[in-house]
């Protein structure tokens, strides 16, 4: 089925459209959220709302681009609109446990090594990143993760974003060093104490 | 090369993006400088779990329950499309219903005119002996003043 043929299915709701598209584009849509959410749960719900979303602005698509870009354009948009939910969430939680039973220090402390093993373990090391890429400014974080995560090319990305090819090149050079310095900084301060 | 320097291009050196004299001189450092050996393996092994989260599959029935969802949400909406396409049956019940309300809401207004006065008090048997006594006919509270519904 071409592009066109699938839009135009989408638009009149034919159910083999439908189902043309969730199989072809399910797994990158979900693998994409998955790695800005870090859950994949969360990334599988979040894409059902994903392809409610390409059904219902499906009359808005211009076809500026391709329809994959677009795709993965409306992917990242709601995978940074779940994070920021679940930050604000996370404030009201966070206030509220002012209020109520103390829940204990949350942060992640590593164990104390022995000779020759590492101070984290795997999943520390991946919450570490995860929250080093999440702390970056949203351009940066985007370009960051569809480049070292999604493999996608600058080019590729460029399309997505709708910028230049050189501006990704620096955003993606500027993500790079700041995440340097973050994960310095985490690492240094573990051997502090 | 200080630790400074080895720092800001560890990200360089691990995209293997140097030429080789830098290379080399990051190898020399890295030898002689036991922190920024251990901070370097850290940054590689938290690198390494960008690969392992891309060999993460979703569940197999993910688009099982999408199409699902996709279903509910079409069917929904459809209801929704089917009230608004007949306007010639919706307008007629919606003014109706906001008249009768309208109605409702005005006869229970009136049920509750307010009239101003003074409050009478009310009769307990202290008072109603008093009144006896001295053949008062009623109490008046004159320093209060009331609106009651009646």
């Amino acid at each position: 089925m071409t592009d066109h043929e699938l839009i135009e299915g989408i638009k009149n709701r034919d159910r083999i459209a439908l189902q043309y598209l969730v199989t072809t584009y399910q797994r990158k849509v979900i693998k994409t959220a998955f790695y800005f959410l870090g859950n994949m749960e969360d990334a599988e719900d979040l894409s059902q709302e994903v392809f409610i979303g390409i059904i219902d602005s499906v009359a808005l698509f211009r076809k500026k681009s391709s329809l994959s870009t677009w795709i993965y354009r409306i992917t990242v948009n709601q995978s940074l609109n779940f994070l920021k939910k679940r930050q604000r969430r996370g404030v009201f939680s966070r206030i509220e446990s002012l209020f109520y039973s103390d829940h204990g220090d949350n942060r992640l402390t590593p164990r104390e090594p022995s000779v020759n093993e590492n101070p984290f373990e795997e999943n520390e090391l991946r919450g570490i990143l995860q929250q080093a890429v999440r702390s970056l400014p949203e351009n940066q974080q985007i370009a960051f993760v569809l480049y070292k995560y999604d493999d996608h090319s600058y080019k590729e990305i460029a399309e997505i974003m709708e910028l230049t090819l050189s501006s990704v090149e620096s955003l993606i050079h500027r993500a790079k060093i700041n995440l340097q310095k973050r994960l310095i900084s985490d690492f240094s301060e573990y051997k502090k104490l | 090369m200080d630790c400074k320097e080895f720092r800001d291009n560890m990200f360089a050196f691990q995209d293997d993006a140097l030429s080789p004299e830098r290379k080399q001189a990051i190898f020399n450092h890295l030898d002689s400088c036991n922190e920024c050996a251990v901070i370097f393996r850290e940054f590689q092994l938290a690198l390494a779990t960008v690969d392992s989260d891309k060999a993460a599959e979703p569940n197999p029935f993910a688009s099982t329950r999408i199409l699902q969802h996709i279903e509910s949400h079409l069917e929904k909406r459809s209801r929704f499309m089917v009230m608004t396409k007949h306007p010639w049956i919706i307008r007629p019940v919606v003014v109706a219903l906001s008249l009768a309300i309208g109605v409702f809401i005005g006869i229970n207004r009136t049920h509750r005119t307010p009239a101003t006065g003074i409050q009478q008090v009310s009769e307990s048997p202290v008072i109603q002996s008093l009144k006896t006594e001295f053949f008062i006919t009623d109490f008046i509270d004159e320093d209060k003043s009331f609106t009651i519904y009646q």
